[in-house]
């Protein structure tokens, strides 16, 4: 009973880290359109070509097409014959006259409903009030399958929200940590404190690394894709909040390089602690009040606020909180660890 | 006239190995955008991996130097 009482936490992260894998890796994307060709449409008859992904097309689904403007139907698909599990053919007939250059189609079968990328018309129109049309639609299902939402560009990448975003939290949860047992260190003068701070500091940069790392190869396969719309395309995108980690990471680099410098145990623990009372605050305004005040590509920045709901649904709701737990806990439970062999380390010095 | 060969057949052998690694690496980064850029997911779970391999690799030698005093 007691070691339960003890432990249960260690316990709890586990299990939390276990369901995170499982969710994450088995749950499958919803189905999508990548991609429709051709992608500019010409007056007249139009034979356009969907691939999809995860879609399982198969002939005995009913599917119907559309295109959409502003939520209202336009023009309906025809003819429409499903060549593979992932691809289907349809037929638009285009009229000389509509209400935008940028159109979609809206993609509905009897199990789900999703829009194609943009068709762009390839000739000139008259831009005319909407007429709008009726099309057979289906009533989905009322049983909704659980999938992770299949964004552009992301695609299967966006599992990496519970492994590369949990990240930060925990570095997060370790630094303040740290901060507050500089701040008891600086009313006791107790070194027990000071190693304390010292620990969590060093396991706060290596989630710091980890972070960096892992967001570097994220951003590389999903931002750096359109090179026209961002200056970089390699491991490093030219954003506030990535240079702010960046930065963060630096000063805390900076602590460690300063405790080393000193040598009388005292002066050592006292001047590191008022460092890491500066490095925190740095990091607060580096990673949590400069990317919000400028543009970030990063969701929930330049003045929208963190996770709202564009950026998470309730199936990532589902896996991503108990994600960041269970990684805070882990991080907390390497600390603990950490914290227990300073000590005796401390015990044997002083023998 | 012979040192112009050898530069020659050097720049040669560099331009050709040159390529031949960019095409490598095109292939490796190809890999990570099929299906869906799932490979992306995976060598960031190893990258996390290999950090708490890290992490553990250090308490070991902590450990040990812990060991070593207090059999003294």
């Amino acid at each position: 009973m007691k070691t339960v009482k003890k432990h249960w936490w260690k316990a709890l992260s586990v299990i939390l880290l276990v369901y995170t894998f499982g969710f994450s890796f088995l749950v499958p994307l919803s189905p999508s359109i990548k991609s429709a060709s051709p992608s500019s449409l010409k007056l007249g008859e139009n034979n356009v070509l969907f691939t999809g992904y995860n879609t399982n097309f198969s002939p005995q689904d009913e599917i119907h097409v559309a295109i959409e403007f502003e939520k209202q139907t336009l023009i309906c698909g025809t003819n429409v014959t499903v060549l593979n599990e992932n691809q289907i053919q349809a037929r638009f007939i285009i009229p000389d006259s509509l209400p935008s250059k940028v159109l979609h189609v809206r993609l509905h079968t009897n199990r789900f409903s999703c829009f194609s990328p943009e068709l762009i018309k390839a000739f000139s129109i008259i831009e005319s009030p909407i007429e709008s049309a009726q099309c057979a639609t289906h009533n989905l299902a009322d049983v909704v399958p659980l999938d992770i939402p299949n964004r552009l560009q992301l695609n299967e990448t966006i599992r990496n929200l519970m492994f590369h975003v949990p990240m930060w939290f925990t570095m997060m949860v370790i630094l303040t940590l740290s901060f507050w047992y500089s701040i008891k260190y600086l009313n006791t003068f107790d070194l027990k404190y000071d190693r304390i701070a010292r620990e969590a500091v060093n396991i706060g940069l290596l989630f710091a690394v980890l972070g960096l790392v892992t967001g570097s190869i994220w951003a590389k396969f999903t931002w750096s894709e359109h090179t026209d719309l961002f200056t970089s395309s390699g491991w490093w995108v030219n954003d506030v909040k990535l240079n702010g980690a960046a930065i963060t990471t630096l000063i805390y680099l900076a602590y460690r390089i300063l405790r080393n410098s000193l040598q009388e145990a005292n002066q050592k623990a006292k001047v590191s602690a008022v460092y890491n009372i500066f490095a925190f605050v740095l990091m607060l305004v580096f990673i949590m009040i400069l990317p919000r005040i400028t543009d970030s590509l990063h969701p929930g920045n330049g003045g929208n606020p963190a996770f709202g709901k564009y950026d998470l649904d309730n199936t990532l709701r589902m896996v991503f909180y108990p994600a960041v737990l269970g990684w805070i806990l882990l991080g907390v439970w390497m600390l603990s660890l950490k914290k227990r062999i300073s000590t005796i380390e401390n015990t044997l010095d002083d023998e | 006239m012979m040192n112009k060969k050898i530069v020659f057949l050097v720049l040669a052998f560099m331009a050709f190995f040159y390529n031949a690694s960019l095409a490598k690496a095109n292939a490796i980064e190809q890999t990570f955008h099929e299906s869906g850029k799932i490979n992306v997911v995976l060598a960031i779970v190893v990258v996390i991996f290999i950090g708490l391999i890290f992490y553990l690799a250090k308490l070991d030698r902590r450990i040990s130097k812990i060991e070593k005093e207090s059999k003294k």
